[in-house]
């Protein structure tokens, strides 16, 4: 790789950097774009899901006799329309996905295991006759016990969810079913060795509560299933091949049987990952043959796709005197919903990885709880795990009086740091974030009564994985660039750019699409920061390969030798001879046919050296005493982007994720009562942020280049979330000198605290 | 079930349907005129991502019945950049990167171009206020409200 | 001689033995030489799959990723992302 990788890092950039129009904004200014539920077919139906009332129930059995007698209901599907998997754990791009959890997620089957679990849908000619005929399906129920917490989960006599759930990584294994699906260890060292060193030692618990990731746009698709078994698939999505992947081994159907369309996609932040409406849209359309359109109202969102993990949390941390860390250790015990695979791995992997230890252990659990089945949620179990570790530090610097910056300047992980989930790491931008909040003049700014500053850093892996994507030289000198990886956030204006960069022609004669199922090799997902970055990556060598086709083109028509050819400005240049001679990009391709054929090159790899971004966040906050409402004053976000590509759209992220982590701290929560039903279900009750919650979000963008990529990309979507929790939280604890370990920050929550200490 | 007869004017051009009752008129738009502009993202009135004017007022058009629009003019985000070109509001927020997935994008335009009829010059707590109601879950809303002050500024100007 | 390192959750599993002398020189290779070394590893790798970082670089699901004479080997879980 190293061969395309330095040369652009040291010369002149024209395009890269710089912030043109993005391809698809006109289309998104005018209403034009469509979206998950924007596209009808002839014929369509309307798909309606019928959910479970109940947290915990037995499904003793299921009547659809009735609705399927009702005129103009044309389908109706329950677990027995979809194949039963053993427990068996498959590979599908990165995630290693196990079919016994998956087909039981999308449709109930033996129990319903949370409020809003899918037991059966129907497919009708209206919404009306499709929602009657929900009334008309007959389900009896035996109610079990349910649990919705962690520390309820573990204990010995807590329901279980999954009676045959043996705890994974406990030696010996477990003898008896419990609601711990897994146990996870990381670290080196000797933590019992380091904290005996210590002169300050600060263990303290932590609680955050279970969040959404609140895409505006709700779950949609549109199925249509012909006679002969060929499916089309149009769907909101994160990842059109991964959708492909899960709905033929749901369905029965083979890769080639059912082609993917991704729509616009109107946010995901990692929700949109996983299937919920695509394979029951297909078991619908194929049992009606008809096409079939579904979509989740805001409160289907909330209690029945995925949100991330509430959890609890034990953190312990030793420090010499002078503030460097001689050992931390942490304890993360993570809902994963009804079904296991909470992030508490990459949480308890990136805990304290942000930091140079010696001592370093931290230890997660994965436990099963009747709420819905967490997903993906921007650099998923990173925000928890080190909201603890950096609220520690932050009360350690305190005590030590230390300034929190230099106490993180003090541990800093840097090159050849060992992380503390074994491998050393590359260059990382940990010490260039933290001395650019340090001259940052909002880090020296005055700060009024009641007002507190905070400070925290973050550190998310970044990943490359499986990615395709071609480029055609069109016959008129224009191109095309045909990509696998759904544009979340502006992605299209990035790879136009990388192309027109290598190309050397002007970024408007460049237009990129996102391609279907049909159209590329497999893509992995929009997901951990890896499209600017691994796609980006196959762009760029493809585009070089094309340049090589057009210089070949080129010196057939000067009848010179290929090494005679150099490639300038999007130009063919005649390197000797008497004069000099060009030939442009439009000229060679008008010559195609003629010369050769069209103009293509594609590039399909399994991407890696994703560099890790690390951030630093300054937050002031404001404490109103008399409410305990916390109003954010002044954020500024400093990140390693690596380079940033399009600087406007990295901003964006960091802007955009602050936000984020600004809800999770101060207001977003799910909030349960006795029978496991969700209580605010709505964005009026689960709030937020608003334009007016919030300030200016000032950005820094630090560029330490990743050495693994042509133009040095790390990714950066993931991180921002990272650091506003514990920022908020220590500004918070700052304000008040009252020490806050409980998440969200909200005014009755804070208040409490104020009143009673 | 009977349907009324509802004769409206959207963006312009005269438009006559036949609804339910029980039907909204972001139902309307987007399932029977096929005007998939606005945008659904919870039908109770808290995200604005179907903001449309009707009769100059700015509404969420899942709060308002279709069988309430008789008579009525409507203006959507397809009706924005008619004929000439895009709105100045449009360009700003495509020239500044003030979307980026752009489902509240529409919702979003539709309220700051009601904002500058109203306040010329407005200050970024008006901009932060009057655009409460229009959730963006992308952007942190930094470059939405620096787009709209910019774009005021400009207008006052031309 | 390469090493492969094992650390947390792995090393428990292995009795606390922390490193393996390995002679693989990719991770297909090495997939099958730990079948022989440390066959307890073997079926959490095939049911959950595992990425490798060699020499710090991380690769998931690279079975040719070349593993050189002195490198340093972890296995680390897959890693995804929102």
């Amino acid at each position: 790789m190293n061969d395309m990788t330095q040369s652009n890092l040291e010369r002149a950039l024209k395009i890269v950097g710089t912030r043109p129009a993005r391809p698809d904004g006109v289309d998104k200014v005018t209403g034009r774009a469509l979206f998950g539920s924007d596209k009808s077919l002839p014929n369509m139906l309307v798909g309606r899901v019928l959910r479970s009332p109940y947290a915990h129930a037995k499904i003793i059995s299921i009547d659809t006799s009735k609705a399927e007698a009702l005129n103009g209901v044309k389908a109706v599907i329950t677990c027995a329309d979809f194949e039963d998997f053993p427990s068996e754990f498959v590979p599908n791009g990165e995630m290693v996905v196990n079919l016994k959890d998956i087909t039981r997620n999308i449709m109930a089957r033996e129990k319903a295991l949370y409020v809003g679990h899918t037991v059966a849908a129907v497919a009708a000619t209206s919404d009306e006759i499709a929602e009657k005929a929900l009334g008309l399906i007959d389900i009896k129920y035996e109610v079990l016990p349910h649990v919705l917490e962690v520390e309820d989960a573990e204990r010995p006599d807590a329901p279980l969810l999954h009676e045959d759930m043996i705890t994974i990584g406990v030696e010996p294994a477990p003898k008896k079913a419990s609601n711990v699906a897994k146990r996870v260890e990381f670290g080196f060292g000797d933590v019992e060795k380091g904290f005996a060193e210590a002169d300050l030692i600060v263990e303290r618990e932590f609680t955050t509560q279970q969040v959404h990731q609140g895409y505006i746009e709700p779950h949609a698709c549109l199925a249509s299933v012909s006679e002969d078994g060929q499916a089309d698939l149009w769907c909101t999505t994160q990842g059109a091949f991964v959708v492909r992947n899960f709905c033929s081994k749901l369905l029965g159907l083979s890769a080639a049987q059912i082609r993917v369309t991704a729509s616009e996609i109107g946010g995901g932040f990692g929700g949109k990952t996983v299937v919920y409406l695509e394979p029951l849209a297909l078991a619908l359309s194929r049992k009606s043959c008809r096409p079939v359109k579904m979509d989740m109202s805001r409160a289907e969102v909330f209690t029945s796709s995925g949100p991330t993990s509430g959890a609890k949390i034990w953190v312990k941390i030793g420090v010499k005197n002078d503030g460097r860390i001689t050992a931390g250790d942490c304890v993360l015990k993570y809902q994963a919903g009804a079904f296991q695979g909470a992030p508490v791995g990459p949480g308890a992997m990136c805990a304290f990885a942000p930091y140079d230890l010696e001592n370093v252990r931290a230890v997660g659990y994965d436990i099963v709880v009747n709420r819905p089945k967490v997903a993906a949620y921007r650099a998923p179990g990173g925000p928890i795990s080190e909201y603890g570790v950096e609220s520690v530090l932050d009360e350690i610097a305190i005590k030590l009086k230390i300034d929190p910056i230099e106490i993180r300047l003090k541990n800093a992980a840097k090159e050849g740091t060992i992380a503390p989930y074994g491998p050393k790491l590359g260059p990382i931008g940990m010490i260039e974030t933290l001395e650019a909040a340090k001259a940052h003049p909002h880090y020296s700014a005055p700060l009024g009564p009641n007002q507190g500053r905070g400070v925290a850093s973050g550190f998310w892996f970044n990943i490359g994985g499986e990615t395709s994507s071609s480029i055609t030289i069109n016959e008129d000198g224009t191109v095309g660039l045909t990509l696998g990886t759904t544009d979340i956030g502006g992605s299209r204006a990035s790879m136009a750019m990388m192309a027109s960069e290598e190309l050397g022609v002007p970024m408007d004669l460049i237009k990129p699409v996102i391609g279907d199922t049909n159209s590329l090799g497999f893509n992995f997902l929009t997901g951990g920061s890896r499209a600017t970055f691994s796609t980006g990556m196959t762009v760029v060598r493809s585009t070089r390969e094309a340049i090589e086709e057009l210089r070949k083109r080129a010196a057939l028509l000067w009848e010179v030798d290929l090494d005679q050819v150099e490639w300038v400005d999007g130009h063919a240049r005649l390197i000797a001879g008497d004069e000099p001679k060009t030939m442009s990009l439009a000229q060679i391709a008008k010559q195609a046919g003629k010369t050769g054929g069209p103009i293509m090159a594609n590039c399909s790899m399994n991407v890696t050296g994703a560099g890790p971004s690390l951030g630093t966040h300054i937050v002031d906050v404001e404490v109103d005493t008399e409410t305990g409402k916390v109003s954010i004053v002044r954020y500024t976000a400093i990140q390693d982007a690596g380079k940033a590509i399009h600087p406007a759209y990295v901003e964006g992220q960091m802007q955009g994720g602050a936000v984020q982590g600004i809800g999770w701290a101060l207001n977003e929560e799910y909030i349960y009562n006795d029978k496991g039903q969700l209580e605010n279900a709505g964005f009026l009750d689960y709030r937020i942020p608003v334009c007016s919650d919030v300030p200016m979000i000032d950005t820094v963008i630090v560029e330490v280049p990743n050495p693994n990529h042509p133009y040095g990309v790390r990714g950066v979507g993931e991180t921002p979330i990272i650091p506003p929790l514990a920022a908020i939280s220590n500004a918070v604890s700052r304000a008040t000198n009252i020490r806050f370990n409980e998440l969200p920050l909200s005014p009755p929550k804070v208040l409490a605290r104020l009143m009673h200490g | 079930m009977s349907k009324t007869q509802v004769a409206t004017c959207i963006n312009g051009d005269t438009h006559e349907f036949l609804c339910d009752t029980h039907q909204t008129l972001l139902d309307v738009l987007r399932h029977e005129l096929d005007l998939t502009g606005s945008k659904e993202g919870c039908a109770t009135g808290d995200c604005g991502a179907c903001s449309v004017m009707l009769d100059d007022r700015l509404v969420c058009a899942c709060l308002v019945l279709g069988v309430e629009v008789d008579g009525k003019e409507i203006e959507t985000i397809e009706g924005m950049s008619s004929g000439s070109g895009l709105h100045a509001i449009q360009q700003k927020f495509i020239d500044l990167a003030a979307l980026q997935c752009g489902i509240c994008t529409p919702g979003v335009l539709v309220a700051t171009k009601a904002l500058l009829t109203k306040n010329k010059n407005p200050s970024e707590e008006e901009v932060r206020f009057w655009l409460a109601g229009n959730l963006c879950r992308c952007t942190g809303y930094d470059k939405i409200v620096r787009a709209v002050l910019e774009v005021a500024a400009d207008m006052r100007n031309a | 001689m390469a090493q492969l390192i094992l650390t947390g959750s792995l090393k428990n599993l292995t009795k606390g033995v922390g490193a393996f002398n390995i002679q693989a020189k990719n991770v297909h290779q090495l997939v099958g030489e730990l079948k022989q070394i440390c066959p307890v590893l073997a079926p959490l790798i095939e049911s959950e799959g595992f990425a490798v970082a060699i020499d710090g670089e991380i690769y998931q699901d690279i079975l040719f990723a070349p593993i050189g004479e002195n490198s340093e080997v972890h296995l680390i879980p897959p890693i995804g992302g929102g």
